[in-house]
């Protein structure tokens, strides 16, 4: 700090001395300018130091240079395109965001740089997974120069040791999101390493923690892992113990494994009927009580309120046994032992164990994939013969196996059930749109529009709403061949008694429908271009 | 001339506006569409069928909605279906009527605004009374200077240390007092102190350095008929005296170039804007600054837009600085920047550039320009310009990733004000083409 700045914060009355221009540059410029008046002298003196520094200010020097970005390779879009995905961006419209980036990909078309930065700040894995491939040149460098981006580079299999570096700085001190984010990374490239990670700090965690880094290790589960895991059915945490369970489970060697399947096998009985002895009927005898054993492998002895203790402890269990077990054990299909199963007492508990199951293991058994599409239709049929809660309870059991089945068995699926409730009825199903993978296939969705056509023509009420409401999926996830189909004119119905208001917001839902298709089909031109 | 996106959205009232806009970009918001060469128009249907005119020579444009924003949706809409799709737009000879008698109204009144003002007839002056009012309020002025004198010499004799726990108050009645003494450009200057206390760890010193500076002009009005003309109009602006078009007209310096807007900033205090618009001359080289004012959403009188370039005559402001300017006459429509805009090539040219105006006007708060073939980079958290001879300046703001990811790390032409601390990034021009910061 400068000697008048000093003068200047004590003030000059409590300054002794005369006010002197310290050894400031410009000092002889300054002591030119004399007052008997302290303040005036101050002032003025320290106005012309201002001009004076003002005036001489130097730049920086010693700032490196920073390595160019090398030029595209591939094609930059054209001011329309970039246009587009900009609206696409600045309206939040994700999904649309994602579908664009994945045309420019097909095509080889770069994102304009500009819309780098917005996009390279989001944290929606999906989005992160399409705009990878269309960074281009300009974005990989980029993301390199702020470590915000680092998630570009370290979720490639591969890990450089700066990768590594970056890793373990997240570890450390991310938050949990962040650093289970961080372990299914190094999981995929290292599995062992991110197991030790875990089971290093795993006792200072709190069991919420302790949950969540676990669940983490689902990328990657090998047998490797039954050694740490086993250990961890010790912990305090039920919770813990239970999230531990889950993945032993999935090992089919493990002794957890073996265990589930004894007690599993111990429930269910098979007798053969019939004059040919070739009906089969299944029977379930859950236990009345459970041994402390059972509740070390993860299986509650409280079960939720309202449910049975022997149902609930009927399903968990037969949730832990993948289903192909019952096949080669009872020597019959899924569908004939779903057949079987159906007059028993407990039969909506092993159904809905025999579901958990189905979906937990279809992953990596095709054997217990077998399962999806019988149990699909089994659910399908009690949805379309019941109502109410029973109807809620098989669509949830419905929407739950849907991630798990490929889109030509979910269409399939799907139709059959839109079929059975073709108008009003069917509002309940529109939820499971979202479960079919995009884009859809172009037969769904021309059989989907025409089911849609059909109600919107017939009714214009709080159903038909619904199913306006819907086209908000549908137009991000009907194909391109299926475009100008979507476009031509929608019949709706004429309002009935009071329902106007259903009317004008069946055709707001209408319009903004034809909007996004108008976007993509100018999208996909502009493309072609 | 077609205008981008990025301008565009320099026109922009609000962030409300902009997405209103953009949702009238489809072309089927639009049963008419068309552009001659003087002028766009369309017709968009929202409540009632609107009518929006933009005359493509300045920028202007008007809309028959009652939408109290400016621009209005409707208008952003229609520019902006143009910037991207100008195909949609389809030219033609003729324009409809409705268009036409618009742009001749404009031309009438551009033509009417052009004539000198002594063409009109005048009230005769009583220069008696005229005389009277300036002696009045010059006495005003100078009570009120002494005043401001005695609070700055309290303020150093108690000491600076405490200031920064003055509530806001203390800098406003100052400020106030001044306004009442008819000096309000002292007022403002007042006013802008009170940003300093905390804005930085030195503010004490860049508190005291305004305080000087202050003081310089209090000392420089007292010794107003020693100095030259230039300098004793420009010290009589800085007090607060207007300079009067009949005064700009005689006295302004006339200067008739191709000039480039190269950037531009909205100065908003609660009551009025402030557009601060920056233009280089082409062939000259000179730096010019456009101010225009605007009281709430209102819209400035003219468009000015980054990024385009007008032939035609801007006036400088008489007095020792001479940056100040308006356009008085426009050659030819407005287009695109043709080109790299002028500028300097280095940091150091900038600087002594900076240096040279304040040795002519040593108040200067902020001096815009353009410097040429700069990098942006971050070092230590810190944004910088980097130009090519390895020199750096610190930029205002803690975002410029957008500037980064369009150059590339490439040298690019960037408009910047530098207030003496920091430069606040306008805009840069990669390829001819403007981008906004």
């Amino acid at each position: 700090m400068d000697e008048i700045t000093k003068i200047a914060l004590v003030g000059t009355s409590r300054h002794p001395g005369a006010v002197s221009a310290g050894d400031h540059p410009a000092g002889a410029l300054l002591s030119n300018v004399t007052s008997d008046d302290k303040e005036d002298l101050l002032l003025i003196r320290s106005g012309l130091q201002a001009v004076y520094d003002l005036a001489g200010r130097r730049p920086i020097a010693g700032i490196d240079a920073v390595a160019p970005a090398p030029f595209e390779t591939n094609r930059s879009p054209s001011r329309k395109l970039a246009g587009l995905l900009q609206n696409a961006i600045a309206t939040k419209a994700n999904d649309l965001v994602i579908e664009f980036l994945r045309q420019m990909h097909a095509s080889q078309i770069v994102v304009p740089h500009d819309l780098l930065p917005e996009l390279l700040d989001s944290k929606e894995a999906d989005l992160r997974e399409t705009l990878l491939p269309v960074l281009g040149e300009r974005g990989r460098w980029l993301s390199r120069l702020n470590p915000d981006w680092s998630w570009v580079h370290s979720g490639v299999a591969h890990l450089t040791d700066a990768g590594q570096q970056e890793l373990i700085r997240v570890w450390e001190g991310g938050a949990i999101r962040e650093r289970c984010q961080v372990l299914a990374t190094l999981r995929r490239a290292d599995p062992r390493a991110a197991r030790e990670w875990v089971a290093e700090v795993f006792a200072q965690e709190k069991p919420a923690h302790r949950v969540s880094l676990l669940k983490a290790l689902e990328a990657g589960l090998s047998a490797d892992d039954e050694p740490f895991l086993e250990a961890t059915l010790a912990d305090r945490s039920s919770a813990v113990v239970q999230a531990a369970a889950s993945l032993l489970c999935r090992l089919p060697q493990s002794a957890l494994a073996a265990r589930m399947r004894e007690r599993a096998s111990a429930m269910l009985h098979a007798e053969t009927k019939g004059i040919l002895r070739k009906k089969t009927k299944l029977t379930c005898t859950p236990p009345e009580k459970i041994e402390r054993d059972w509740e070390r492998d993860g299986i509650p002895k409280q079960a939720p309120s309202k449910r049975g203790h022997r149902a609930f402890w009927a399903e968990t269990i037969l949730a832990a046994v993948p289903p192909s077990h019952w096949v080669e054990s009872l020597g019959q299909e899924p569908a004939a032992l779903i057949e079987a199963v159906l007059d028993d007492p407990f039969a909506d508990a092993v159904l809905a164990g025999w579901t958990e199951a189905a979906i937990r293991f279809a992953g990596s058994e095709p054997k217990s994939a077998a399962w999806l599409m019988p149990l699909w239709e089994h659910w399908a049929g009690a949805a379309g013969r019941m109502t109410g809660s029973g109807r809620e309870a098989a669509l949830e059991r419905l929407k739950g196996l849907a991630p798990s089945l490929s889109r030509e068995q979910i269409e399939a699926g799907m139709l059959t059930l839109f079929e059975a409730a073709p108008t009003a009825e069917g509002v309940d199903l529109l939820g499971l749109l979202t479960m079919v993978p995009r884009p859809w296939s172009a037969k769904f969705s021309g059989k989907f529009l025409a089911i849609a056509r059909n109600v919107l023509k017939k009714d214009s009420d709080n159903a038909a709403y619904q199913w306006a409401n819907s086209l908000f999926v549908v137009a991000r996830a009907i194909p391109a061949e299926v475009l100008s189909q979507a476009l031509a004119s929608w019949d709706l119905a004429e309002p009935s008694r009071s329902s106007t208001w259903h009317v004008d917001a069946v055709r707001r839902e209408i319009e903004k429908f034809m909007e996004t298709i108008q976007t993509r089909q100018s999208f996909l031109a502009e493309l072609a271009r | 001339m077609n205008l981008t996106l990025e301008q565009i959205s320099e026109m922009v009232p609000d962030a409300a506006s902009a997405a209103a806009g953009k949702k009238l970009m489809g072309i089927k918001h639009w049963p008419e569409l068309g552009r001659s060469e003087a002028a766009l128009w369309g017709k968009c249907q929202g409540s009632a069928v609107y009518q929006i005119k933009v005359d493509l020579a300045n920028m202007g444009y008007n809309c028959t909605c009652p939408s109290r924003k400016f621009p209005c949706k409707h208008v952003l809409g229609l520019l902006m279906l143009t910037a991207q799709s100008p195909d949609a737009v389809a030219v033609t000879g003729t324009s409809p009527e409705w268009v036409e008698t618009w742009l001749e109204k404009r031309r009438t009144r551009e033509e009417k605004q052009a004539q000198p003002k002594s063409d009109q007839p005048k009230a005769p002056v009583d220069e008696k009374a005229q005389q009277r009012r300036a002696e009045k309020r010059d006495e005003t002025v100078r009570d009120g200077l002494a005043r401001l004198d005695l609070w700055l010499k309290d303020l150093v004799r108690s000491g600076l240390a405490g200031v920064e726990n003055h509530p806001a108050s203390f800098w406003d009645e100052q400020s106030k007092r001044l306004v009442d003494a008819q000096a309000p450009g002292l007022a403002s200057r007042v006013a802008r102190l009170a940003a300093i206390p905390r804005s930085s760890p030195d503010w004490a010193a860049h508190l005291l350095a305004e305080l000087g500076r202050t003081k310089l002009l209090l000392r420089a009005y007292e010794r107003l008929g020693e100095l030259d003309a230039d300098l004793s109009s420009e010290i009589r602006q800085l007090v607060g005296w207007n300079v009067s078009q009949a005064e700009l007209e005689q006295s302004g310096e006339r200067l008739s170039d191709s000039w480039v807007v190269a950037g531009q900033w909205i100065d908003d205090d609660e009551r009025v804007r402030a557009q601060r618009s920056w233009v280089v001359g082409r062939q000259s080289g000179r730096t010019g600054l456009v101010l225009q004012f605007s009281a709430g959403p209102q819209p400035f009188p003219e468009q000015i837009v980054p990024g385009t370039e007008q032939a035609g005559t801007l006036v400088f402001y008489p007095g020792a600085a001479r940056v100040r300017a308006k356009f008085v006459n426009r050659e030819g429509s407005l287009s695109s920047v043709q080109g790299r805009p002028p500028g300097c090539d280095t940091i150091e040219t900038f600087q002594a550039k900076v240096a040279e105006s304040l040795a002519r006007q040593p108040w200067l708060h902020s001096f815009g320009g353009v410097i040429r073939d700069v990098t942006f980079v971050r070092a230590n958290d810190a944004w910088l310009i980097r130009d090519s001879a390895g020199h750096a300046l610190p930029l205002a703001g803690a975002n410029h990733w957008k500037e980064v990811a369009v150059t590339g790390g490439h040298p690019c032409d960037l408009a910047g004000e530098w207030d003496g601390r920091r430069l606040r990034v306008l805009g840069f021009f990669v390829d001819g083409q403007f981008w906004n910061a």
